[in-house]
C-alpha cells in the first residue's frame, strides 16, 4: 500500500509539473481494497483493470520501473511506450492489461476465466471496474457469460461513489452495486474497501469459489478517491459534499493497516518507518529508472498493430 | 478432390482445423445446431465444450473470445449476420484491435469474427449491411471476403491459424458457389490476389458477389472484342495492391465491382491508391460500381436496385473505353 | 454565356443502335465551341431529324428514341416544331467547355514525355478529340524521320548569306555541265622544283600555274571568255581570273587582271596578296569584282577532282584536284606519272561543249608543256 500512495503521489506530482503526459488518473485512498484483493490472488493468476490503473499492477506485484518508465513514454517502459499510464500490463506477473474504455475489461476477464477453465489451468482472474462501469452494456453481458457459464472469475467493483462528477446514486437506482449480483444469480458481497484484511478475507473466499468451480462472485468494496477523476483536473468541481472527504481521510487504509499493525501485531514505529522508507526509495529508484531511460525508436510506432509474422 | 459448395467448404475447415488444434472453439448464436450447415457434425465430433451457444449479447461474445484468446484459446466467433457486429463495436475495436500493439506486445489475439452478408433477400436495411470497408481503416484487423469454395476454406483455414483478429465477411450470395476442393490440405495466404480470369482492355477488381458478376460481364463483352482481366483480392486488409497495378500497366483500365455503399467503401480506397500509385498507366478515369448512398429498402421491386450488376459492370468497362 | 442554337456536327450512334442514358448521342457545335450531348434515356434510335452541319435553335427536335417499354408509333414531327411526345430528343442548351481542354489519357502523357513529344502537335483520335497512346506513338513514329536531337544555331553572316544566295541563284538559273581532264604534271612539277632552285625567294605555287595555264588558254580560245546575259553573250577582252580564297566564315573570290599578261612571278605575287587581303579581310568590293572564270582549287585538301559551281556572274570555273602518282599508258606499257584532275563547269547558255573542250585542252596543253606557261 505504501508502494501504491508513494507513487501515486509522485506521479502526480509529475503530472502537474508536465513531466508525465496524457490523462492520469490517481488511486490515493483506495490502496486497501486494491491491495487486499490481490493479495488474495496467487502469482499465476489473472487480473484486468480499468484506466484508475496503476496501483493494480503495482498490487499484482509488477516491478515499478517498467511501470514508472512506461508513464513517461519510455522504451524501457512495460508496454514499450506505445500504452502509457491507462493501459499498464505486465504479462509476466498475470496482469492482463488496464483498459480504459470503462467497462470493456468485464466481458474480456470473463473471457480470460473462461479461457483458463477450458485448458484446466485453474487459474483464477481478477476484474477492477468502477462504479460507473456498471451502467455499461458491456458489464451487464460479461457478467451474464460468467454467471451462466460458471466462470472462474472475481468481479471486484470499486465503488468510489462517483463517475467523474456523478454520484453513483443517481445513476443506479440500487444502492449498492453488490445488489445487482441477484439479477445474473451470482453471489454478490459488499466489503469495506479501507479494511485491507476486510477485502483480503472477503476477496479469498471469492477465489476460492471460483478457483473451486463454484462460479464468480460480484465484489462491491466502499471506497473512496482523494484525487479528482483525472489528476490535473484541480478541485474545480464542488460536487463532494462538505465533510465527506474528512470522513475518508480518517479512514484512510494506510492509516488504519499502520494503527492495527501498532496496535495488535506489535510493530514499532521505527519498523513501520523503514517500511514507509524503502516504498519512498523504490519509488524514488523507479523515477531514477524511467528518466534516465531511452524513448522509442520512431519504427517502434510500427511494430505490433499485427503479428510480426506478417 | 471432392466438389463442395461455399456453406461446406466452411464448415470443413473449422472441422479440420477443430481436429489439428484443441484449443480451437466454435462460440456464437445456435452454433450447436449448424442453421446453415456451417457447424454440421461438430458437437458430436468435439463436444459441446468446444461448440458453444450465447446469449444474444454480441460484445459480450466478443469479450470472451478475446480474453480467452489472451491466456491461449483459439475461438471461431460466428456474430450471425454482418449488421450485428454493431453491437461489439467496441470490444472489436477497443479491444481486439488494439490489444497486442497497447500492451507493447506482449499479448495476442488469435480470434475469427465470421459474418455473412445477407443481402439481397428481402430483410430490409437493419440486416443487409455489408459493413467491411468499415473495419479497413482500424489497424490491427485482418479481413478477409472470400467468393468461392476454394477460396473461404483455405482463407478459414489461415484464419484460425493466424495470431491476428480476423473477420470474414461471407457473401451470402455465393453461399451456392461450388468449387473442386483438393483432398489434400491446402492453405490461402493473406494479401495475396486472384485473377480470376485473364484479359488485356481492361482490368475489374470484384468483391464478394461481384466477382461472378465481373466474369459474366466479361463472357458478354468478350463477344464484343472486348477482354476483361477479373482480380479477385480475396483479403481486404492485407490488401494486395501490386497484383492490381501491374494488371493496370497491362490494361490501362480499371472498374471496381464492389456491394459495399459507395462513400469510403474499399473500392473508393483502391482507387485513391491507384490514382497515386498507377496514375501514369491510367488511360481512362477509374470508374466505381458501388452500392448508393441509400438504405436497403424491403420491397423486391426496390432492393434488385441496390447492388452491382453485371450490366452496370458492363457499362463501367464501357464508359472506360470511351 | 448562353445557347441560342447549335448545330450537329457529328452523330457517335446511327439509326437502330441501342442507346444508354448518359452516353454521347452526338456532337453539337456552338459559339465556334463543340460539346457533346448526351442520351436523356434508354432506348433505340429510332430516327434523325435534322441534318448535320445546319444550325437549328435550341428546342428543336433532333432524334427519335424509341424507349423500350413505348411501342406506340410517335407522329413525326416537322422540322423546328416544338413536340412534347416522350420519345423525342430536344436540342438542349449545353454548357460550353470552358477553355480548350482537349482530354489527354495520364498514360499518353507518359509516352509523349518518354519520347519527348510536345502534345500540343499531337492530334487525338480518340472520343472527343481526346489524345490515346496510339496518337502519340503514331505522331512519334512520323517525327523519328526529321528529328535530330543536338545541334546548334548559328546565325547567318552576311558573307554566308551572300554565298547562299549566288549559289542558290547559279545552280537554278545556270545549266550546268561538266568537261573532265587528266593532266600528266610530271615536267610541270620539275620546272616547278627548278624555278624553286633558281629562285628560292619568290616560289610558284601549283595554282600559280594553273592560273597562268588557264588564262592562256582563255586567250587561245576567246569563245570561251564570256559570260551569259538576257539580251546578250557578252565576250571579254581580258582576261581576269577569279581565284576563289578560303577564309574565316565562308569563300571570298578575289580577281587577278590580265593575268595572260603576267608572268608566272607576277601570277605568284598577285595571287599571294590577294590571298593574304582576302584573309584579313582587307579586300576592296572591286576586287572580287569581274572575271569570266574562276579556278578553283582544292587539290592540297587531298580531293582527287571535283566540280564547282559556277559563279553567276561568270560562265565558267575549272577545279583543279591533288597531283597524284598514278599508273598511266605510255606507248603501250604502263607507267608511274603525277596526274592532276581538272574539271572544268560550263555554262551550256554561252559555251558549247566543243568549245569547252577546246578550252579544256588548250589548258591541259599548257599544263603538260608547262615551258609555254614561262
Amino acid at each position: 500500500m505504501c508502494l501504491i500512495r508513494r507513487f501515486e503521489d509522485a506521479v502526480g506530482a509529475m503530472h502537474l509539473r508536465g513531466e508525465i503526459v496524457g490523462a492520469v488518473h490517481t488511486s490515493q485512498g483506495q490502496e486497501g481494497e486494491i491491495v487486499g484483493a490481490c493479495m488474495a490472488l496467487r502469482d499465476d493468476d489473472y487480473m484486468i483493470g480499468n484506466h484508475r490503473s496503476h496501483g493494480h499492477p503495482i498490487g499484482k506485484g509488477a516491478a515499478l520501473r517498467g511501470l514508472m518508465a512506461e508513464l513517461l513514454g519510455k522504451k524501457t517502459g512495460v508496454c514499450g511506450g506505445k500504452g502509457g499510464s491507462m493501459h499498464l500490463a505486465d504479462f509476466s506477473v498475470g496482469s492482463l492489461g488496464e483498459t480504459s474504455i470503462v467497462g470493456s475489461g468485464v466481458p474480456v476477464a470473463a473471457g480470460a476465466a473462461f479461457g483458463a477453465k477450458m485448458q484446466g489451468l485453474g487459474r483464477v482472474t481478477l476484474c477492477f471496474f468502477g462504479d460507473g462501469a456498471t451502467s455499461q452494456g458491456a458489464w451487464h453481458e460479461g457478467m451474464n457469460f460468467a454467471a451462466i457459464w460458471d466462470l472462474p472469475v472475481v468481479f471486484l467493483c470499486e465503488n468510489n461513489l462517483y463517475g467523474v462528477t456523478t454520484p453513483i446514486n443517481t445513476v443506479s437506482r440500487v444502492a449498492n452495486i453488490a445488489d445487482r449480483a441477484v439479477a445474473y444469480g451470482m453471489p454478490g458481497v459488499i466489503v469495506d474497501g479501507q479494511d485491507v484484511i476486510a477485502v483480503y478475507e472477503v476477496v479469498g473466499e471469492a477465489v476460492r469459489r471460483a478457483r473451486a468451480g463454484e462460479g464468480p462472485t460480484l465484489v462491491e468494496a466502499k471506497t473512496y478517491r482523494y484525487m479528482e477523476h483525472g489528476s490535473n483536473m484541480g478541485r474545480a468541481f464542488d460536487y463532494r459534499p462538505e465533510g465527506e472527504m474528512e470522513h475518508w481521510l480518517a479512514r484512510d487504509p494506510l492509516k488504519l493497516l499502520r494503527q492495527k499493525l501498532l496496535d495488535e501485531m506489535g510493530f514499532t514505529d521505527e519498523a513501520l518507518a523503514a517500511i514507509e522508507l524503502a516504498a519512498q526509495e523504490e519509488v524514488a529508484d523507479a523515477i531514477e529508472f524511467g528518466r534516465a531511460s531511452a524513448y522509442p525508436e520512431a519504427a517502434s510506432a510500427y511494430t505490433d498493430v499485427v503479428s510480426a509474422v506478417h | 478432390m471432392a466438389r463442395r459448395s461455399y456453406l461446406e467448404a466452411i464448415r470443413d475447415a473449422i472441422f479440420e482445423e477443430m481436429a489439428r488444434d484443441p484449443n480451437v472453439y466454435v462460440i456464437g448464436g445456435d452454433q450447436r445446431h449448424s442453421v446453415y450447415g456451417t457447424t454440421t457434425g461438430l458437437v458430436e465430433a468435439y463436444g459441446e465444450e468446444r461448440v458453444l451457444n450465447t446469449p444474444i449479447a454480441e460484445a459480450g461474445t466478443l469479450g470472451i473470445a478475446i480474453g480467452s484468446s489472451m491466456v491461449g484459446m483459439r475461438p471461431i466467433v460466428d456474430l450471425g449476420i454482418a449488421s450485428f457486429i454493431y453491437p461489439a463495436m467496441d470490444q472489436l475495436c477497443s479491444m481486439a484491435a488494439k490489444t497486442r500493439y497497447l500492451y507493447g506486445g506482449q499479448a495476442s489475439v488469435p480470434i475469427v469474427i465470421r459474418a455473412s452478408m445477407f443481402y439481397g433477400n428481402n430483410t430490409g436495411a437493419q440486416h443487409s449491411d455489408r459493413p467491411y470497408s468499415m473495419f479497413m481503416t482500424m489497424p490491427g484487423l485482418k479481413i478477409m471476403i472470400p467468393s468461392t469454395a476454394y477460396d473461404v476454406k483455405g482463407l478459414l483455414k489461415t484464419a484460425i491459424r493466424d495470431e491476428d483478429p480476423v473477420m470474414s465477411f461471407e457473401d451470402a450470395n455465393v453461399w451456392s458457389n461450388k468449387s473442386d476442393i483438393p483432398d489434400e490440405e491446402y492453405l490461402i495466404p493473406f494479401g495475396v490476389a486472384d485473377i480470376k480470369r485473364r484479359g488485356m482492355h481492361c482490368t475489374v477488381v470484384g468483391i464478394g458477389k461481384s466477382v461472378h458478376l465481373a466474369l459474366e460481364a466479361a463472357s458478354e463483352l468478350e463477344k464484343d472484342g472486348i477482354s476483361l482481366e477479373v482480380i479477385d483480392p480475396r483479403t481486404l486488409a492485407p490488401l494486395d495492391t501490386t497484383t492490381i497495378l501491374e494488371s493496370l500497366a497491362k490494361t490501362g483500365r480499371l472498374v471496381i465491382a464492389d456491394p459495399g455503399h459507395d462513400v469510403c467503401s474499399a473500392a473508393a480506397h483502391i482507387a485513391a491508391v491507384v490514382s497515386d500509385q498507377g496514375f501514369w498507366d491510367l488511360r481512362a478515369p477509374i470508374v466505381r460500381v458501388t452500392a448508393p448512398q441509400t438504405h436497403v429498402p424491403f420491397s423486391p421491386a426496390l432492393e434488385p436496385l441496390m447492388y452491382p450488376t453485371r450490366s452496370k459492370i458492363v457499362t463501367a468497362v464501357r464508359r472506360t473505353l470511351n | 454565356m448562353g445557347m441560342n442554337d447549335g448545330a450537329i456536327v457529328k452523330w457517335y450512334k446511327e439509326v437502330g443502335d441501342h442507346v444508354i442514358a448518359g452516353e454521347p448521342l452526338c456532337e453539337i457545335e456552338a459559339a465556334k465551341v463543340t460539346v457533346d450531348m448526351e442520351v436523356p434515356f434508354d432506348g433505340t434510335l429510332e430516327r434523325l431529324l435534322v441534318p448535320l452541319d445546319e444550325p437549328v435553335p435550341v428546342g428543336t427536335p433532333i432524334a427519335l428514341i424509341r424507349s423500350q417499354r413505348d411501342a406506340a408509333i410517335v407522329a413525326e414531327p416537322a422540322a423546328g416544331q416544338e413536340v412534347s411526345t416522350q420519345p423525342v430528343v430536344h436540342l438542349n442548351a449545353q454548357k460550353p467547355q470552358t477553355g480548350s481542354s482537349i482530354e489527354i489519357e495520364p498514360r499518353a502523357r507518359r509516352e509523349a514525355k518518354l519520347r519527348n513529344i510536345d502534345l500540343a502537335s499531337v492530334r487525338g483520335t480518340g472520343p472527343k478529340r481526346r489524345i490515346t497512346v496510339e496518337d502519340v506513338i503514331a505522331f512519334s513514329g512520323r517525327e523519328q524521320q526529321h528529328r535530330s536531337s543536338h545541334y546548334s544555331e548559328l546565325a547567318h553572316s552576311g558573307m554566308r548569306r551572300t554565298l547562299a544566295h549566288r549559289l542558290t541563284q547559279s545552280k537554278t538559273e545556270i545549266p550546268h555541265f561538266y568537261l573532265r581532264t587528266s593532266c600528266n604534271v610530271d615536267l610541270l612539277l620539275a620546272l616547278r622544283s627548278q624555278r624553286k632552285a633558281d629562285d628560292p625567294e619568290t616560289p610558284i605555287s601549283i595554282n600559280d600555274f594553273m592560273l597562268r595555264a588557264v588564262a592562256l588558254a582563255l586567250r587561245d580560245v576567246p569563245e570561251a571568255n564570256v559570260s551569259w546575259h538576257e539580251k546578250c553573250v557578252r565576250r571579254y577582252e581580258v582576261v581576269d581570273v577569279a581565284m576563289p580564297v578560303a577564309v574565316p566564315g565562308g569563300v571570298l573570290a578575289p580577281v587577278l587582271r590580265d593575268v595572260d599578261c603576267l608572268s608566272l612571278k607576277e601570277i605568284s605575287a598577285e595571287s599571294r596578296r590577294l590571298a593574304k587581303c582576302a584573309r584579313a579581310g582587307q579586300l576592296a568590293a572591286t576586287d572580287c569584282q569581274g572575271g569570266s572564270i574562276s579556278v578553283s582549287n582544292l587539290g592540297m585538301y587531298g580531293m582527287e577532282e571535283f566540280a564547282a559551281i559556277i559563279d553567276p556572274l561568270q560562265s565558267a570555273v575549272l577545279a583543279i584536284g591533288g597531283a597524284i602518282p598514278k599508273p598511266i599508258v605510255i606507248d603501250d606499257a604502263i607507267k608511274i606519272a603525277t596526274i592532276l584532275t581538272a574539271t572544268l563547269s560550263l555554262d551550256h547558255r554561252a559555251i558549247d561543249g566543243a568549245v569547252g573542250a577546246k578550252l579544256l585542252n588548250a589548258f591541259k596543253r599548257n599544263i603538260e608543256n608547262p615551258t609555254i606557261l614561262l
